[in-house]
Parts: structure tokens; C-alpha cells; sequence
């Protein structure tokens, strides 16, 4: 008996030890500045996390190309989430503790609202590039240690009901929700704001998530007898739901979330079925140096070009952001970060559109205004920033997203 | 080093929930005749009953109904008797199945219950959850030191868990259920009720999932209903089976071996690029580790082993 539970143990130390061995720890070095994006590569937002990685490999490979912040290296540190908030608890924490990260960037919506205590405990900020809750809308600023770089549901709601009343003349819609809490808090938004600006929502379909067949559902949309669908349904969903209104030979144009937006989409579900299909995406006005700039980058390093509603300039800008504030500081801490982020994005001060020339003039004893990639990245007193343009984008027939008219968004309400 | 300890502690207090779960799992599918797929329902219930109880009244934008701030320690209370009663109502109609039976209808009745977390907003919020809660003593220690208390409180939870799955394992009522789970109409025969020693052994461990799930809510200070996933159910049966299923220390050892299994590699520094190659295999890691376990000990790390009762004689003694 003692022999084996003897075996057993040994078993169990044996396992931990080879374990032990594989954990030499990356500690936070006195030369170098750990920044940490913690994103969901695994998971829900499995599809999209390594797009943002990219982006933020490009910043970070600018900011060191570009001398590091203060002279020091920048380590970028990826970290999974699991698209889940205890992976956000878990990531979060080993990026503190053990890499001693001085900014946490990219937590999508649930994961960031989970790491609101944790940031201010830790002082650490934490950036979210991706996250549209309703949750942010007055949680951040200075002294919360929270943030994000894309805009709130709220104003996407207010974007798509514009777009739809003043640039599509589209007074009466058919809405379509899957069960989930991004495609809910979205169809909400737009909800409100669309009844608000006069707009009428003739019927509302909830969809469960991950449902073989939709014809149920179909015959109620289908009753309202529709010319227009607003999809606010994830891309699994999406697919089964417009092929099976082809195949009922439905006839309905589509207007959807972002979380139709991908090549993917159109892949799954076909480009006959799909064709056609819009979505406003959030954007850097045409022809905006720093968008330019970015996407050459990023074209450069990965051989492929930036896609509208990624969230992968809202992710470049919140590393240049953290490191700006770091330079206007002269220190690394979070602490610093936290004061100085609201000062480095604008809108006052001279601008800039570049890590360098944010330094050069930070070392000329200016005040800068950071210009991003995906807009003018002026944080607000809750730490949230508008979008300066809204780009609609349709499925054209060769199965692109192209983009078929600019829209300026400054001027809309924020929620 | 100050840093690893601290992440060592949140892996520790993730480990003292799980290894509840586990010990409530090993309870009724490890020592009872339960295969239960549906373990999550009562860690759901629980958190659920704790949340709702102690949190403060909705806010504007919020549309749950209850939310009564009431102590925490009647939410603790509150949400064992919930997990308890949860496990006597889905038992009532699903004890009589057998085995596998009863493993696909407890897996429904998991997805059921978390279709209800999701839809009916009046009571949970919906999908937007309920987020801010608070952390019990968080004002005593200074914010850094608090992953500590939350740890030592969690271990509390385990010792409590332990100590009831132990004293039951040893019991008159313990042997009822192996005798059950080994050969049911041979249990009959000695005039052990299959009914009433089940649902017993179920409400026991819905009771103890259910005040695991407040410990979840203390760790991540929010309630969402995709918390409350199959998933979750899947990993605490494969940290059973990596730990050894029947055995407490099994169970015990294998939540903690499981989340350091799925931790780990979290460890390895690498470029950016091989973040992403390097995180998706991290649940293939567990998946291995499985597949390993399974092959060439089938028992788990830890195996059942059998409890004589019998004296032993001197030679006995002296071989062991």
C-alpha cells in the first residue's frame, strides 16, 4: 500500500517538476519596458486575436525602432484571456506579477469589465481595443486606470441608425438578434437611437445561438414582410440564418454588425447569398496620414492589409498612446501612464502621428496631441474616444468588402 | 519573485474552486453511482443565488428585479441550500435513470438552466450579467494583500468541502453509495434504498457545487451566464480523471495538476508571432496529458484504492 501511494506521488512531483522546468520565468528586466496585450486567442474571440497580435507587434516594433520609450526596449508580452473572465483574472494577474507589465491592452467587453478592481488595485492600466459594452460608458478615466480606443455600442447604435435614416432613407426595418451579449448590448443601442431619430422597428427576432435550423424564425421575419434585415448575429449564426432564407428564396437585403464584417463570413456562406450586404465600420477619415502609415506598416510585416473593423488600429493606437504618456512622463509606471494618457491623446496640443514625432516634440517641451490610426483618439473624461468617420462597407460581387461611401461621424450624437 | 507568488496564489485560489467541484463531482460519480454531466447547473445555481441575494438593486441600465444586499454570509448560506435544493428537483425526475441515462439528461438540464440565466433578464440580468461585486473583508487588507485573503478563504472552502466529502466517504452512508455504484441489485438485496441513498449523495454534492460557485463569483467579481458553460463541466471531469476518480486526494490533487497543466505554458516567453501558436495549444496540452493518463494509468495519478476493515495480521502489516 505505502509503496504505491509512494509511486503515485513521485507520479504527481515528477509531473510539477518537468513542469517547474519548462516555467523559467520572464522576469521584468530594470533595461526594458513590459507592455502586455491579453486577448481572447482561444475561445470565442479566437478568429479575430491574432490580428490585433499583429498590430500590436507592428507598434511595437516602431516604438523600438524608434530608440524605445525613454531609451529602454520595449517587450511586447501576449497573453490569452480564453475569452473568458477568469482567463482575464489569470492572464491579468501573470502579466502583472511575473512580467511586471506597466499597460494591459486589448481585453474584449466581459474581460475588461472583470479587470476593473484589478487595474486600480494594481495600477496598472488596462485599454481595451475591442470592447463595445455599455459597461465602459462611465467606468474609465484618469484614476480608474481604464480605458478604451474603439467606440462604445451606444455610439455604434447611433451610427447605424444615422446611417440608415439619413444616408439610406430606411425608415422601417425588420431587426434580427441572436442571443449573445455582444449581438444584445448592439441591437439595443441601435434600437433606441433609431425609434429616438424617427426610424421604426416593424418587428424583432431573437435568435438562439447555435440552432441547426432558423425556418421558425424565418416565417416570422418573413411576415413582416421586410426590404430591409438588420443582423445583429455572430458569424455561425449569421451563416445558417442567411442561407436559409435563400433557400426559402427570401429575398431581403442585409444590414449588419461588424461581427459579420470578415472574409469569413462571406467564405461560409457564399457570395450569391451574401452579396450586397453592408455594415458601417468605424474609421480614420480617408487619406488620414496616420491611417496611411499604419496600414503600410502592416502591409509591410504581414503582407496583407489592415481590414476596416478589426480593431486593429484601435490596438495600435492604445500602444503608441501608452507609450507617449510614458515619454511625457519620463517614467514607465502604470501610475504614470494613468495620469498622463487623457494629456498625450489631445485634443490640445500640437499634433502628431507618429511615436517619433510624438518624442521629438514631447523632447521640444510641447504638449501633444496623439493622432491615431482609427481616429483623432481624443479620450473623454470617462477614458472613451468618438470615431471621426464611418466608412459603409458592401459585399461587392467578387465577394470583397469594398467600401462604398465615407460618411463623417464627428458631428453625431455619443449616444 | 514577489510577482510569481502572487500569480501562483491566483492559480492556487482557481485550483481551491476547481478541487471543490472535483471533490463534489468525486462524490457522487467517483464514491456514488451518479454520472453526472451536470455539475456546472449547480455551481451556476449557486453563484446565481449568492449573487442575487447580495447585491446591491439594479441600476438604470440594468433590468434584474431582486438584488437585495442582503450579508454575505446568508448568500454563502443561501447558495448551498439552493444547489441542494436544485439537485432534489432535477433528481426527482431523473434518478431513475441509469448511468448514461442520466448523464445525457443532467447534461440538458445544464444547458436548460443556463438557457434561463441567459433569457430571463428580470431575474439575471440576461447576457449582460451583473458586474462590481463585491469581495468579502476586501477592506481589511491593503488592495496588493488581498489575493491572499481571498486565497486563505477559498482554502477554507476546500477544507470544509473536504472534510464533508471525507466524513461521508467514511460513513455508514458512503459504503451505501459504493455499494450502489459497484453492483446496485446486489446493494437492494442488502437493503440499501437506490432512490433515497441517490438523491441524498446528489443534494450533497449540489450543495457543495453550489457554494463553490460563490467563490467563483468572489474570484471574478462579475456573474455572466457564459460562465456557466458544459465546458466547465467537461474540465472538472478531466481534472478528476487526471487526479483519479474515486479517490479524495485524486480529486483534490487533480484540479490543481490541471489548472498548472493549463497554465503552464503561459510560462514559456516567446515572440509575439508564436503567442498565438503557443496559447491554442495550451488546451491540447490538457488534452495530451489525458490521452497519457488514460494510457498508462487508467486510474488517474491517484487510483481508488479499496478500504479493508478487517484487522490486519502482523505479516500483513509488516509487507505493507
Amino acid at each position: 500500500m505505502r509503496k504505491r501511494a509512494t509511486h503515485s506521488f513521485g507520479l504527481a512531483l515528477a509531473a510539477a517538476m518537468s513542469l517547474g522546468a519548462l516555467t523559467a520565468p520572464a522576469m521584468a528586466q530594470d533595461d526594458a519596458v513590459n507592455l502586455g496585450l491579453l486577448v481572447g486567442f482561444t475561445g470565442d474571440m479566437g478568429p479575430w486575436a491574432p490580428a490585433l497580435n499583429n498590430a500590436a507587434i507592428v507598434a511595437v516594433e516602431e516604438i523600438n525602432a524608434a530608440g524605445g520609450i525613454l531609451g529602454k526596449t520595449v517587450n511586447l508580452i501576449s497573453e490569452d484571456n480564453a475569452s473568458t473572465v477568469e482567463g482575464a483574472v489569470r492572464g491579468a494577474t501573470k502579466l502583472v506579477s511575473v512580467n511586471g507589465v506597466s499597460a494591459i491592452i486589448g481585453p474584449e467587453s466581459d474581460p475588461i469589465v472583470a479587470l476593473r478592481g484589478f487595474a486600480s488595485d494594481n495600477q496598472v492600466p488596462v485599454i481595451s481595443t475591442s470592447g463595445g459594452t455599455e459597461a465602459l460608458d462611465d467606468a474609465g478615466g484618469t484614476g480608474t486606470f481604464i480605458y478604451r480606443t474603439n467606440a462604445s455600442d451606444s455610439f455604434l447604435g447611433v451610427v447605424h441608425a444615422k446611417m440608415l435614416l439619413d444616408e439610406m432613407d430606411q425608415k422601417e426595418i425588420v431587426l434580427v438578434v441572436e442571443n449573445l451579449e455582444g449581438t444584445q448590448s448592439a441591437a439595443g443601442t441601435f434600437r433606441d437611437a433609431y425609434e429616438r431619430f424617427g426610424g421604426t422597428i416593424t418587428k424583432e427576432v431573437t435568435l438562439a445561438p447555435g440552432q441547426t435550423s432558423y425556418l421558425s424564425e424565418l416565417r416570422d421575419v418573413s411576415s413582416a414582410e421586410p426590404n430591409m434585415v438588420f443582423l445583429a448575429v455572430g458569424q455561425t449564426t449569421g451563416v445558417s440564418f442567411v442561407k436559409q432564407a435563400y433557400q426559402r428564396g427570401y429575398d431581403w437585403t442585409y444590414w449588419t454588425t461588424s461581427d459579420l464584417q470578415s472574409p469569413d463570413f462571406v467564405n461560409a456562406a457564399g457570395v450569391e447569398i451574401v452579396q450586397g450586404i453592408m455594415n458601417p465600420v468605424s474609421s480614420q477619415v480617408e487619406g488620414a496620414e496616420s491611417w496611411e502609415r499604419f496600414s503600410a506598416a502592416y502591409e509591410e510585416r504581414f503582407g496583407e492589409k489592415p481590414e476596416p473593423g478589426f480593431y486593429q488600429a484601435e490596438t495600435y493606437d492604445a500602444f503608441i498612446a501608452v507609450a507617449l504618456a510614458m515619454e511625457a512622463a519620463g517614467d514607465t509606471s502604470g501610475a504614470m501612464v494613468d495620469k498622463n494618457l487623457v494629456a498625450v491623446s489631445g485634443p490640445e496640443g500640437t499634433k502628431v502621428s507618429s511615436f517619433a514625432d510624438g518624442v521629438a516634440a514631447l523632447r521640444d517641451g510641447k504638449e501633444i496631441d496623439y493622432e491615431g490610426a482609427s481616429g483623432s483618439l481624443d479620450f473623454d473624461e470617462h477614458g472613451n474616444v468618438t470615431i471621426p468617420s464611418t466608412r459603409l462597407l458592401q459585399v461587392s460581387e467578387t465577394g470583397e468588402w469594398e467600401t462604398v461611401k465615407i460618411v463623417d461621424s464627428s458631428a453625431f450624437p455619443a449616444n | 519573485m514577489e510577482g510569481l507568488i502572487l500569480f501562483a496564489v491566483s492559480m492556487l485560489t482557481l485550483g481551491a474552486v476547481y478541487g471543490m467541484l472535483c471533490l463534489a463531482l468525486n462524490l457522487e460519480s467517483g464514491l456514488g453511482p451518479l454520472w453526472d454531466l451536470g455539475i456546472v447547473s449547480f455551481f451556476g445555481i449557486g453563484a446565481y443565488t449568492y449573487v442575487l441575494l447580495t447585491a446591491p438593486p439594479a441600476a438604470d441600465h440594468q433590468s434584474y428585479i431582486f438584488g437585495f444586499g442582503l450579508p454575505m454570509w446568508i448568500g454563502v448560506v443561501a447558495s448551498m441550500v439552493a444547489g441542494g435544493v436544485a439537485a432534489w428537483l432535477i433528481g426527482l425526475p431523473t434518478l431513475k435513470l441509469k448511468r448514461e441515462y442520466f448523464l445525457i439528461v443532467t447534461l440538458a438540464f445544464a444547458e436548460v438552466i443556463r438557457q434561463v440565466y441567459a433569457n430571463e433578464e428580470w431575474l439575471t440580468n440576461g447576457v449582460a450579467g451583473i458586474y462590481g461585486l463585491q469581495q468579502p473583508l476586501r477592506s481589511t487588507v491593503p488592495a496588493m494583500q488581498y489575493s491572499y485573503v481571498l486565497l486563505a478563504l477559498a482554502l477554507l472552502g476546500l477544507a470544509f468541502a473536504w472534510a464533508v466529502t471525507r466524513s461521508i466517504g467514511a460513513s455508514p452512508f458512503g459504503r451505501a453509495c459504493k455499494a450502489l455504484r459497484e453492483n446496485e441489485a446486489l446493494a437492494i438485496t442488502a437493503g440499501i434504498d437506490p432512490r433515497g441513498v441517490s438523491m441524498r449523495v446528489y443534494m450533497v454534492a449540489g450543495a457543495l457545487a453550489g457554494l463553490a460557485g460563490v467563490f467563483g463569483v468572489w474570484y471574478t467579481t462579475l456573474i455572466i451566464p457564459g460562465q456557466f458553460e458544459a465546458d466547465l463541466t467537461f474540465f472538472v471531469w478531466a481534472a478528476l480523471i487526471i487526479g483519479g476518480i474515486g479517490n479524495q486526494r485524486g480529486a483534490l490533487i487533480g484540479a490543481f495538476v490541471f489548472i498548472l497543466l493549463h497554465d503552464a505554458l503561459r510560462f514559456i516567453q516567446v515572440s509575439g508571432e508564436w503567442a498565438v501558436t503557443l496559447t491554442s495549444l495550451r488546451t491540447a496540452l490538457v488534452g495530451l496529458a489525458l490521452i497519457l493518463i488514460l494510457r498508462f494509468r487508467p486510474e488517474g495519478l491517484f487510483g481508488e484504492r479499496p478500504v479493508t476493515f478487517a484487522q490486519r495480521t502482523p505479516q500483513e502489516a509488516e509487507r505493507a
